[in-house]
């Protein structure tokens, strides 16, 4: 076991590490710092200068050893916009997201979970059907424009449910909840009805499942107790796995509707060009990943020895 | 596609129950219709793609009005579901242009960075693929990690990123795209040639001595073909969607060029309008009814190409 954790924290630190460079790469080598930083019509010299001040002229490698550095001990420097560290701004923001991510994830896991079990268990049939009209039309979706529409019809037309914000912490926080879990649920449901399905399928022609029928166990015993336990084993590892496309489409949802999370401070910063913010956010929103993956791949070891060799 | 027959695959029942029929004679155009039925749903997807194909290239001769012109005198007018003239059947923009022609001239602009961003992807994929499947050892280690570093962290935020930096135009956009997804091709192909790479007449190209250039090219790239359509199609679908979403934020194909994203962000500015809701509903029923067609197809590819669904890896 302690070798199996070794090998999965250091696969953790090569991903962290990985993503570092990639954010060092696109706002170091890619894009130049000083474009951003300095007025348009800054003269050459000056731009030299400046260069030479932040040290935007040492070798590559000697500035990203300099910030990998600064970024261990959580130092991103300051933003640019608002006189705050940059990673304090990200950290804020934290509990949004998980607000969102965590219920979308409920949401999603109570739509595909029976769905995936009845379309399983009546395959090709009028339910089956109708599942899979789900799932292709939710993976064809562009979710910001579910959002959109979902804003005009219910927050404009109707005007049951405010289109935007984050509102006060209560009910009225939990209003606001809603729209941004439905639209990011439909990101995540089709994934999972799938992943529900074809395990049950599968579960559905074991040995162990006819012997529990011709134990004389009703249907709904043997659907939940002794099918579904085996098929929903895999389906919690790749949602575990698919946090990272999770965080993405909180990020579409995020900037859609206005939700003060980590995905939509990451693309206002992006806009702004506030880098520190933005290396910040990257770089947490790459350890939150890796957090939950590990987490992941850990317990699913710690319950089945046959993956940890 | 022929040669792209799994080769050293056992045959399975179903295979040898097929084989006398395909052997016996030629298909009839029943047994085109009756495919064609069972697969009714990707057939209809493939029309309505050859229709938005069409509408994109033809869009000039469709319309007399021009995507980036309007008249102002004639702005926001509804469409004729709405109640508006058959002048501007899908009603105009806030400054008057023709809401039609500019759906269809977006049409040009999604299916162009949907395709080209998606050869761009495969190109690179599958190089690596074949590299990390084929070689092994520390270049398979290296392209692995990348891969798994890449899938697992959401692209969208790493394509806005490098797009700010660079600054929004088409070409740029294509790259990014095409840049930041090609991993799921590679983690496929890399599967799919350690999985040929050991079988009989892979061995026997090598006792011929032929150079590994040559058994790559010959003997393991027909084989990758179909998955790799499979996937390909699947991922224009998601680019599309990828691209609009980069438009939507300013970030993709920049204004007078129509897209549909930047149409979306367009019409955002009326979405408080009880009246307008039609605005931005339109361009994004584009979107979807055209990665709806998309992923209709790419079931229809999958079923047909890829009957042991390797390529849903």
């Amino acid at each position: 076991m302690a070798r199996y954790l070794a090998h999965q924290l250091t696969q953790m630190v090569i991903a962290i590490f990985g993503i570092s460079i990639i954010v060092f790469v696109i706002t170091h080598v890619i894009g130049d710092p000083t474009s951003v930083l300095l007025p348009l019509d800054t003269p050459l010299e000056q731009r030299e200068e400046f260069r030479r001040q932040m040290g935007f002229d040492r070798p590559i490698l000697v500035q990203y050893a300099d910030f990998l550095g600064q970024a261990i001990r959580g130092d991103f420097g300051n933003s640019f916009r608002v006189e705050k560290s940059a990673l304090s701004l990200v950290l804020e923001r934290i509990p949004a997201t998980l607000l969102l991510t965590a219920s979308a994830t409920i949401l999603a896991i109570l739509i595909a979970i029976p769905m995936g079990i009845l379309s399983a268990y009546k395959r090709h049939s009028i339910i089956d059907n109708i599942a899979t009209v789900f799932v292709v039309a939710g993976q064809a979706m562009p979710i910001y424009w579910l959002g959109l529409m979902l804003i005009i019809l219910f927050g404009v037309q109707l005007k049951w449910l405010p289109p935007s914000g984050y509102g006060e912490f209560g009910i009225d926080r939990l209003k606001h909840l809603i729209l941004p879990t439905l639209v990011l649920g439909v990101f995540l449901a089709p994934v999972t009805e799938r992943l529900v399905r074809s395990g049950m399928l599968d579960a559905l022609t074991q040995d162990y499942v006819r012997t529990a029928r011709a134990k004389g166990l009703r249907e709904w015993v043997v659907l939940t107790r002794h099918a579904l336990r085996n098929a929903i084993i895999p389906v919690i590892t790749v949602l575990g796995l698919q946090f990272g496309q999770l965080l993405g489409g909180a990020v579409i949802t995020e900037t859609v509707f206005a939700w003060p999370g980590i995905g939509q401070l990451t693309v206002d910063s992006i806009r702004n060009a506030d880098f520190p913010v933005t290396q910040a956010a990257v770089i947490t929103i790459a350890v939150m990943i890796s957090v939950v993956n590990t987490t992941i791949d850990v317990i699913v070891g710690m319950i089945d020895p046959r993956i940890r060799f | 596609m022929a040669t792209a027959e799994p080769r050293g695959q056992a045959l399975t029942q179903a295979t040898l129950a097929e084989m006398p029929v395909r052997l016996a004679r030629r298909r009839t155009l029943r047994d085109w219709l009756r495919a064609a039925w069972k697969l009714r749903l990707s057939v209809l997807g493939g029309l309505v793609l050859l229709l938005l194909l069409l509408v994109a290239i033809a869009a000039p001769v469709l319309t007399p009005y021009t995507p980036s012109e309007g008249r102002i005198v004639e702005r926001l007018q509804p469409p004729v579901f709405l109640g508006g003239s058959w002048e501007h059947p899908l009603g105009t923009d806030g400054v008057g242009r023709d809401y039609a022609t500019r759906l269809m001239y977006g049409a040009r602009v999604a299916l162009a960075v949907g395709v080209l961003s998606t050869l761009v992807a495969t190109a690179i994929g599958v190089c690596l693929g074949i590299l990390a499947g084929y070689y092994s050892g520390k270049i398979d280690w290296l392209i692995s990690t990348l891969v798994n570093i890449m899938m697992t962290f959401p692209f969208i935020l790493l394509a806005l990123a490098v797009i700010a930096v660079l600054g929004p135009s088409f070409l740029n956009v294509v790259l990014v795209l095409g840049i930041g997804s090609w991993p799921i091709y590679a983690r496929v192909v890399r599967v799919e040639v350690s999985r040929i790479k050991a079988l009989e007449f892979v061995a026997a190209a090598r006792v011929i001595g032929l150079t590994d250039l040559r058994i790559i090219g010959r003997h393991i790239v027909p084989n990758l073909v179909n998955a790799i359509i499979v996937i390909g199609t699947v991922q224009i679908a998601r680019l599309i969607i990828t691209e609009a979403f980069l438009s939507y934020l300013g970030l993709g194909v920049q204004p007078p060029t129509p897209s549909w994203g930047y149409m979306l962000f367009e019409s955002q500015a009326f979405m408080f309008d009880p009246a307008e809701w039609w605005l931005p509903m339109l361009p994004g029923l584009a979107i979807f009814v055209t990665t709806l067609a998309i992923n209709l197809v790419g079931d229809g590819l999958r079923d047909v190409l890829d009957p042991y669904q390797r390529s849903s890896l």
